[in-house]
């Protein structure tokens, strides 16, 4: 990570967290999670906070589904921090075939929902074109069947890995290993991101 | 903008353009605007030659973004990360705005 401050000069409670996450996960603490605990009242506790409300709170689309929107964001940011950790995630919920299918070409991926495929599409023009977005969008989810709250969640997932990929890509994360993310992603799906 | 998670959105929106920092207030603001209408109207920013590169970086190559270099001219690390953060929040609350002005919000 290119800011040597935030290991140098990281606060008591947050080498705490950071040590009991190496120890549960067995691997090195997250850059994403060094960021966050570092002065976690200027940035990290809110987002944290925001991030765990988005993807594991009750939504009528599942939490596999929703690291899959997160994969998937990040992939079309070419953020390969964040896509490696949502596609762990995903792949331990909805199987690896799948999850592969959507990275590779979403258009003709097979055994989505049809409120899913709605959703991958509003993604991927809100992160790519966002200046196009436009009203079309929005009726073609309500029409695959997606609620008002439903297409909240799906824009806010845009929005915080639009975030996310950024903060990940200008510090250079360090991207861990597959097995890494594995293990990683078991914790995050069972803890949440509410650190 | 009503729903909670426009709220959360909002609230750390907020706290990082009002709250006392490494980074002044008023560079944090350029650069959240900057990267903001960058997005929104892919409008150029007209700042300072060094924040203008960090805003468009940030908006369109974040990998791309010169640490090292903001550092050697004088900034703090704690300053140059305050503003990576409130740069990519602008791309992030951009969408948002766009989002919610395309479904009549």
């Amino acid at each position: 990570m290119k800011i040597s401050a935030i290991d140098k000069k990281m606060p008591v409670g947050g080498r705490l967290k950071l040590f009991a996450t190496q120890t549960v996960v067995g691997e090195r603490a997250p850059d994403v999670l060094r960021v966050l605990m570092y002065r976690p009242e200027f940035f990290g506790k809110a987002f944290a906070k925001y991030t765990d409300a988005l993807l594991r709170k009750p939504s009528e689309f599942t939490i596999g589904e929703r690291e899959l929107f997160a994969a998937f964001v990040s992939r079309a940011n070419d953020c390969k921090f964040c896509m490696g950790a949502h596609c762990a995630m995903a792949e331990r919920v909805l199987g690896k075939d799948l999850v592969s299918q959507v990275m590779r070409d979403w258009k003709t991926a097979i055994n989505l929902r049809p409120e899913v495929m709605a959703a991958l599409n509003l993604l991927d023009k809100l992160t790519r074109d966002p200046e196009k977005v436009d009203r079309a969008d929005f009726d073609a989810l309500q029409q695959a069947g997606v609620s008002e709250d439903g297409i909240t969640t799906v824009v806010h997932i845009c929005v915080n890995f639009s975030i996310i990929n950024r903060i990940a890509d200008a510090l250079a994360f360090e991207v861990p290993s597959t097995t890494a993310f594995s293990r990683i992603g078991a914790v995050l799906l069972k803890m949440g991101y509410n650190v | 903008m009503s729903h909670p998670l426009d709220q959360m959105v909002k609230a750390f929106e907020h706290h990082l353009l009002t709250t006392n920092g490494y980074s002044t207030q008023k560079d944090r603001r350029e650069l959240f605007e900057a990267v903001r209408s960058d997005t929104i109207e892919d409008r150029r920013p007209t700042l300072p030659s060094r924040m203008e590169r960090l805003a468009l970086a940030i908006s369109n190559a974040p990998s791309s973004v010169d640490i090292d270099g903001l550092v050697a001219s004088g900034m703090s690390e704690d300053a140059v990360l305050e503003l990576i953060l409130t740069g990519s929040v602008a791309a992030g609350v951009a969408r948002l705005e766009l989002a919610s002005k395309a479904r009549g919000k």
